[in-house]
């Protein structure tokens, strides 16, 4: 039994691991995350890594927790600071709902996350908001603490500013 | 810019919503609460300069994710309140009907209209109601004496209910042969509900009051469904097997889709099955148990469907009857599974 | 009520027949049965008896039918009579009501399709019905289709028909006859000649490329309407069959609904409005497609007349207002709504008045689809962490259940209201959904074939 919980635990470490990879995928660098590397202040690496692109909701659920508050403090001060970047927020859910719900689920969770940083001082017109639905999972796999890394909202910054 | 008035239009519905809610749920209910709680903690953590507008964007979030969920609660509370509503009324009926009933449990004392029927039971002629259309002609003229006597009564009929000069014609000789089929020559086997000891003592003259009473009340809004239901219930409440029998079809072609329609499916078989026709009365029952699967009549229809076809000698489909009444409806009241147990036996299944 | 549609007691063998129109359901079986029984032993018999299934009852036998290959006059038609054959055989067998006697116990050769059958040689090797049919070609090089259908029992002709068609559209004629005896058969209208659109998703989960694909009912014919490039996604057809709606993703854009013409591949964005559009779906007389549009946090649901284009809101609450369905007669339209805070399905007018909750059973309800018969709403439930797919009455009544698991969604019906088609996913992260049917009464559960997974399929109704 132990055993069994050890090999679960390395296995989720491994899925952690690889959503990490995945998410500095999903980010739209020119330039992916190489491991290591020190992200350049300003690039949109040391946004994901120093301030964090995403935030995590709990199932059917569109309300900020207080860890999604704080990573978005963080983002809304990094995006101050560089504000020459486009903003897109883009909406996801788990598989664990219908396929129309969750578009529209993903809509809510991106539009909360959009006025939040409205609300802290960001220029509306630099935002967009997208969702995915449950069409674009980052962690591929089929248990709670996947599904969980599903629900989610991301903050994608591209070069083109709004200004 | 926009998002100003995005978030005053919505505040304005929200406050619709609100104070309908509340309305719906009246004050000092543990529902209003959610309305109570104190303002937001602030949004931002370190000091953050987030703008008023903003914070009250996603307090609206907020708020309306609280309206949500009560409004679930205000649909749920809606729904166990038709049912209640719908039981009630169900209760109601089937109290009425078993105290005509003559086989019925005695009713608790002091109800006067109980009382008095089965006082004046022996008094009675073998009549009318619970065999009727083996015995033809006595009920007819028990029937007319009756509506002659309640004079009020009979102003009641021009609601477009066709003569009521009990033509034995369309039940009688018709109606006897299921019977007769089906083998059974025990006249008890014609009774509605309770089979009693006794044999079925004609309630006919004495219940006239409520009843009589009943259907004037109903009289007034006899153009909507709830009235013209009333009043087709007030024959059953007569026992008078034929007009309900009428009436109730007409009903149901009127208001096919009425949330009263399943009860008079029920009450269409009932007034057949009192009349001993009981295939009419079979076909009324399994349709009632069919159509309106989710209504609170299904286990009595299914119940008296079962009744219907043992009186026509159908045992194995009788039996089946019983038998699906375990399957359908495991969570049926004491009585009613008592009451197929009672039937089961009765039948042999 | 009760109609007991003429008697067939007579055959001893034959444990079903149709018992009534709608009133059958699943759970019923045993019930009707008996009444069936009990009803045949007091109502007159009909004169001549036929063969009738109920397809009310999915638990019982499978009617055994003999379908010897069509015949024809020379090495290419008996070739097609061949094909065409395994076709109306495969569909029957798909039903689920019927079972096809092996072709190795037939004693009579058919050779001729205008002469009576030794009915004898059929009853003897247990065949009820028996198919029989000829292919031949016209002057003009058209096909030329007859089949008849015989009660074996009764020893007597059912049905005949012929058909006259190119002879590409030979697999239509197939589905077409086996609608013929499908309806002879159980009284009800067939499904078979009926095509599926659907999205094809090949690729790793997270990467899924999805097309829009249509298919015959059977699987056959199969093609793809779009490149895979866009994300597309919940197609339906228009009444005619001719149209499909849909929505799609550009690249990085929001989602938009898009009428598709089949016929000549022509796109067109419905409505060029900020904030997404999804869920689409046509209204019975395809004068309107019915959707959602998103603002800010909240969707409602429109309707866009397609002639004048205008636009009518028909929901406006704070919640999610999705998937929504016309009643076949078009005066009300099912819904799915989180405004209670969970999902759940909701019936309103078609005007978006009178709006009331349906469902109040454990779990929360999705994608309500009206059954083209009217008498029931398929959907989709959530609950104790499994997707079920059920049925209710739109009244609230009657909640069914027809099949359960890790994953079910999205149910469409087959245009007679007795099948439905679904989408069933798997616990794996290295599977699939892939489409699956199952009919009302639950027994008879099988998965469609497809090349790769498929999900969000929309049945067509009948094309003719």
């Amino acid at each position: 039994m132990r055993k069994i919980g050890n090999i679960r635990r390395a296995v989720s470490h491994a899925v952690m691991i690889a959503a990490l990879v995945a998410l500095a995928a999903c980010s739209n660098t020119k330039n992916p995350l190489e491991s290591g590397a020190p992200a350049v202040p300003g690039s949109t690496q040391d946004f994901v890594v120093n301030a964090g692109d995403r935030v995590f909701f709990t199932t059917d659920s569109a309300e900020l927790t207080p860890q999604a508050r704080e990573t978005l403090e963080k983002q809304v001060l990094w995006l101050k600071k560089y504000a020459h970047y486009a903003i897109r927020i883009e909406g996801h859910a788990d598989e664990r709902g219908t396929r129309e719900y969750n578009i529209a689920l993903g809509a809510r969770r991106a539009t909360t996350v959009r006025n939040y940083l409205v609300g802290q001082g960001i220029d509306a017109g630099r935002l967009k908001t997208l969702s995915y639905g449950k069409e674009r999972p980052v962690a591929v796999c089929d248990d709670i603490s996947c599904w969980s890394q599903n629900r989610r909202a991301v903050t994608v910054i591209s070069g083109q500013g709004a200004s | 810019m926009s998002l100003g008035k995005n978030w005053a239009s919505r505040w304005l519905a929200l406050a619709g919503v609100g104070l309908l809610l509340a309305g719906f749920l009246g004050a000092g209910t543990a529902l209003a609460q959610p309305f109570q709680t104190g303002p937001l903690p602030p949004a931002g953590i370190g000091g953050a300069q987030g703008s008023a507008e903003s914070q009250l964007l996603l307090r609206l979030d907020q708020l309306e994710s609280q309206v949500r969920s009560l409004t679930g609660q205000v649909e749920e509370y809606q729904h166990r309140i038709d049912q209640l509503e719908g039981r009630l009324q169900r209760f109601q009926e089937d109290t009425e009907y078993r105290f005509q009933q003559p086989g019925a449990a005695p009713p608790p004392g002091p109800v006067a209209s109980g009382a008095e029927p089965r006082g004046g039971a022996p008094l009675n002629l073998p009549s009318a109601e619970g065999a009727g259309p083996r015995f033809a002609t006595p009920p007819v003229a028990s029937r007319e004496t009756e509506s002659q006597q309640q004079p009020g009564y009979g102003g009641l009929r021009p609601l477009g209910a066709p003569d009521r000069q009990f033509p034995p014609a369309s039940g009688g000789p018709l109606d006897i042969s299921p019977g007769a089929r089906g083998g059974s020559g025990d006249p008890l086997a014609a009774q509605p509900a309770g089979p009693g000891p006794g044999p079925g003592p004609g309630l006919g003259s004495s219940s006239g009051l409520g009843a009589g009473s009943s259907a004037q009340a109903a009289l007034g809004n006899v153009n909507d469904a709830q009235g013209a239901y009333d009043v087709a219930y007030a024959f059953i409440l007569q026992r008078d097997y034929q007009s309900a029998g009428e009436a109730f079809s007409e009903f149901l072609q009127r208001y096919p889709g009425d949330k009263l329609a399943g009860n008079a499916q029920y009450w269409l078989g009932e007034s057949h099955y009192a009349r001993g026709q009981y295939r009419e009365a079979a076909d009324a029952f399994l349709n009632g148990y069919t159509k309106y699967k989710g209504g609170g009549k299904a286990p009595d229809s299914l119940l008296k469907l079962g009744m219907s076809l043992q009186a026509l000698g159908q045992k194995p489909a009788a039996c089946a009857s019983f038998a699906e009444f375990g399957k359908q409806f495991p969570d049926a009241s004491g009585t009613m599974k008592n009451r197929i147990r009672a039937e089961q036996k009765g039948a042999g299944c | 009520m009760m109609r007991i549609a003429g008697c067939m007691c007579e055959f001893g063998t034959i444990s079903r027949r149709r018992a009534g129109s709608g009133a059958g359901t699943g759970v019923l079986r045993p019930l009707l049965a008996a009444l069936v029984l009990a009803a045949a032993l007091v109502l007159p018999r009909p004169a001549a008896a036929l063969i009738e299934i109920d397809i009310t009852q999915g638990n019982i036998q499978p009617l055994p039918i003999a379908a010897p290959q069509f015949i024809g006059a020379n090495a290419e038609d008996a070739a097609l009579g061949a094909d065409i054959t395994n076709v109306i055989q495969g569909n029957l067998i798909r039903s689920g009501l019927f079972a096809m006697v092996d072709p190795r116990a037939f004693i009579e050769k058919i050779d001729n399709i205008d002469r009576t059958p030794r009915f004898g040689d059929w009853r003897i090797i247990n065949a009820q019905a028996l198919v029989t049919g000829q292919v031949s070609r016209q002057g003009n090089g058209r096909l030329k289709v007859e089949f008849r259908l015989w009660d074996v029992l009764a020893g007597q002709q059912m049905a005949g028909q012929q058909f006259v068609t190119t002879p590409d559209n030979w697999r239509r004629v197939a589905h077409v006859i086996t609608d013929a005896i499908y309806q002879r058969l159980t009284g009800e209208s067939g499904y078979f000649d009926t095509r599926i659109v659907y999205i094809d998703e090949t690729g790793p989960k997270d990467q899924r490329i999805k097309r829009l694909a249509i298919m015959d009912q059977d699987g056959a014919n199969r093609r793809y309407l779009t490149n895979g490039t866009d994300l597309v996604l919940t197609p339906r057809f228009s009444p005619t069959s001719q149209e499909v709606t849909y929505m799609s993703y550009g690249s990085g854009e929001e989602p938009r609904v898009y009428l598709f013409n089949i016929e000549t591949g022509q796109r067109e964005l419905v409505w060029d409005h900020q904030g997404m559009t999804f869920s689409p779906r046509f209204s019975p007389d395809g004068q309107k497609i019915i959707m959602s549009l998103q603002s800010g946090g909240n969707s409602n649901i429109y309707t866009m007349d397609l002639r004048s284009r205008a636009t009518t809101r028909l929901t406006n609450t704070a919640a999610i207002d999705t998937a929504p369905s016309y009643s076949p007669d078009g005066r009300q339209i099912a819904f799915e709504s989180d405004r209670g805070g969970s999902q759940q399905i909701y019936v309103m007018n078609a005007d978006g008045s009178d709006q009331k909750r349906i469902s109040f059973g454990e779990g929360s309800y999705s994608t309500p689809v009206w059954s083209p018969r009217g008498d029931l709403i398929a959907f989709t439930k959530r609950a104790g962490g499994r997707f079920l797919i059920g049925v209710i009455r739109p009244d609230g009544s009657g909640e069914r259940i027809l099949t359960e698991g890790y994953h079910n969604e999205g149910p469409t019906w087959a245009p007679n209201g007795r099948v439905l088609m679904f989408f069933r996913d798997v616990r794996d992260s290295n599977g699939g959904p892939k489409l699956w049917s199952v009919d009302l009464t639950g027994y008879n559960e099988r998965q469609i074939d497809t090349p790769s997974f498929a999900s969000d399929p929309a049945w067509s109704p009948l094309i003719n």
